[in-house]
């Protein structure tokens, strides 16, 4: 934390004519760099979300995968440990695999 | 050609003395249970009686993973827990008492853990107590993602704790002299020089409770108490922190920070106002005059100003009055546009000379003197951007101790709750790591208000704190909030509640990624007030 003298110094300079108006000037441009950070971030996250929706839509739905889905489905239905859960999906994806 | 076994990923090291029968068979039964890379090392603590430790032995006498060694003579948690460690060969060693359980997925949960995050040098989980049946009984503990001020108040990574070898060898591991709270020594020392700490947010270590245990009763043994605090004051000299230990409730503490030996910076209370009056309870207040009145009265903290931001159309006898209550401390800066704010804040923190700032609803008033004290305190450290109170509503119930992400959503932690309640193993007691805090009182230094570019303008009425918060975290602060600054907030006598999705809209087109996963907010509370889901779905 800056020492109490630095608070002197700083406080005459926003007393000249138009000091307070810089000032928020300044913070609203460092907001708006943090805001368009934040709002790339935001976009990457959806653009991710996007994507991956769109690859799942373009992989072929066949007998084998559409039954894979609902057994995936009532599994997940079903009580038991996340473990556990993960196990068995891991061997429902392993049946529907092209390099069995 | 001889071969050198592979070391397994993890070592249980377990500390065994007089272990009764029963609860030995359970032990070995959840360790063989283990589906991971593991070895046990059991130290049998120069037991009298080793009825427990011989059906440890039946269990596991073929077993190459089970190693056990014997003390002739006892020496104790911390010496037993050094012959342990001596015996272990895993990259990582986890902490198992004799008489408590592991869940059967808990060693393979660690190494997905270990596997999964790189540089991870302590890994805890969530727990709950089980009784000497083996019966579930209390609610689980579900921890927060990793909140360094919650350990220097509590002993909170408890169970189950794992430790990377190396840095266990290099702090020497349990300390002699801390007997009852060598683990929270110890946890302190290693978080201290950890790279990454990891929270599993699963319940996978049950922690038995019978009478006398300190899993039944924190009284139990009153030295730990000494102890605890003896590695709290340890904590704050080495990593440099002028703060004295402070007893909270049994097993809770807190490190308060003096300013004994440097000056106190000015802060500036930054108070937007259009001067409006309203009830509490039962009679009619202004509530600007009230709470600087307040302030005046029960504010121990030295120096401070009162920056009042006024609409037009505040009325001249409130500010009059303001002048009289004050003093010199008060610095009056006229606002003549449509409300904001932000815009108001942003012009009060123009016109102030802090090096501190406090923003400070209209509509407070001060419960504990040493509000201000508490929330500078947090501000020395570095990595410590923004520290936020407990706010109350005027029927003392919790309308802020935080703010959550609750699917998404932001909201307040706990609210509505009574602040006695012990949520969550006490944590209303705690000081400790938040999402973000409200702008109804929010300290924060000068040069972070001046990196984040102060309150984004943007968003006039609604959420403009939560937006400050995480530009407050995106620079890589954290945000701090605690039980021992707290106020009234009268906020549902003066404030208009509507929410405009175009203001939702804004905020998610900048957070709504950041908004999704709360780290102080355990996925397995079922809302913000640490209500729990069903206990089959854990």
């Amino acid at each position: 934390m800056a020492s109490p003298t630095d608070s002197a110094d700083r406080a005459p300079n926003m007393a000249e004519p138009g000091g307070v108006d810089a000032q928020l000037e300044l913070w609203r441009l460092r907001d708006a760099v943090i805001g368009a950070e934040a709002t790339a971030g935001e976009l990457r996250a959806r653009l991710a979300v996007a994507e991956h929706t769109v690859a799942a839509l373009r992989r072929p739905v066949t007998r084998r995968s559409r039954a894979l889905g609902r057994a995936t489905g009532l599994l997940r239905r079903l009580p038991g440990t996340e473990a556990a859960r993960q196990r068995a999906e891991a061997t429902l994806r392993s049946l529907g695999s092209a390099r069995r | 050609m001889s071969t050198t076994p592979v070391p397994p990923m993890v070592t249980v090291l377990t500390p065994a003395f007089n272990t009764e029968a029963h609860l030995a068979r359970r032990l070995a039964g959840s360790m063989l249970a283990q589906k991971a890379d593991w070895e046990w090392v059991i130290v049998d603590d120069g037991s009298s009686d080793t009825t427990g430790l011989d059906e440890v032995r039946r269990q596991c006498a073929d077993d190459p993973r089970v190693t056990l060694v014997t003390h002739e003579s006892n020496q104790g948690i911390v010496g037993a827990t050094a012959t342990a460690l001596s015996h272990a060969r895993g990259a990582f060693v986890a902490l198992l008492d004799h008489d408590d359980e592991l869940h059967p997925d808990a060693l393979a949960e660690v190494c997905a853990a270990i596997r999964a995050h790189d540089e991870v040098d302590v890994i805890y989980t969530d727990e709950d107590k089980i009784d000497a049946t083996g019966r579930h009984h209390d609610l689980p503990f579900l921890k927060p993602d990793w909140s360094p001020e919650r350990l220097r108040c509590q002993m909170y990574l408890g169970h189950l704790m794992v430790i990377r070898r190396s840095l266990m060898e290099q702090v020497g591991g349990f300390r002699a002299g801390y007997d009852g709270s060598q683990d929270h020594d110890l946890a302190l020392r290693v978080t201290e020089r950890a790279r990454r700490i990891h929270h599993i947010p699963k319940v996978l270590y049950h922690w038995r409770a019978v009478p006398g245990s300190v899993a039944d009763h924190i009284d139990a043994k009153p030295a730990a108490h000494d102890a605890a605090r003896a590695a709290l004051a340890d904590h704050a000299e080495r990593v440099d922190l002028e703060a004295d230990v402070v007893d909270v409730i049994p097993g809770v503490y807190r490190l308060r920070r003096h300013f004994r030996e440097r000056p106190q910076p000015v802060v500036s209370i930054i108070v937007p106002t259009r001067g409006s009056s309203g009830v509490a309870w039962g009679s009619r207040r202004c509530f600007v005059t009230a709470t600087a009145r307040s302030l005046v009265q029960r504010t121990t903290y030295e120096p401070w100003q009162f920056v009042c931001v006024a609409d037009a159309d505040t009325p001249t006898e409130v500010t009059d009055e303001l002048a009289e209550i004050l003093g010199d401390r008060l610095v009056l800066v006229p606002f003549d546009r449509p409300f904001n704010f932000p815009e108001k804040i942003n012009l009060g923190v123009a016109h102030c000379s802090g090096d501190a700032l406090c923003l400070l609803n209209d509509d407070v008033e001060v419960i504990t003197p040493e509000w201000l004290d508490t929330l500078v305190g947090f501000l020395r450290e570095d990595d410590v951007g923004m520290a936020g109170a407990h706010l109350l509503f005027a029927d003392g119930t919790l309308q802020h101790g935080g703010h959550a992400y609750f699917e998404g959503e932001a909201t307040h932690l706990m609210l509505g709750r009574n602040p006695a309640d012990d949520a969550n193993r006490h944590t209303l007691y705690c000081d400790r790591e938040a999402s973000g805090v409200t702008a109804a009182c929010a300290a924060l230094r000068r040069e972070v208000w001046d990196e984040v570019g102060g309150m984004w303008e943007g968003l006039p009425a609604n959420f403009n704190d939560v937006d400050l918060s995480l530009k407050v975290r995106h620079l890589g602060y954290c945000v701090v909030v605690s039980p021992h600054a707290r106020l009234y907030h009268f906020e549902s006598a003066s404030r208009d509640p509507q929410v405009h999705s175009w203001e939702l809209d804004a905020l998610y087109g900048r957070w709504r990624h950041r908004m999704q996963v709360d780290p102080y907010l355990n996925p397995n509370w079922a809302d913000h007030r640490a209500q729990l889901i069903p206990p089959q779905s854990w």
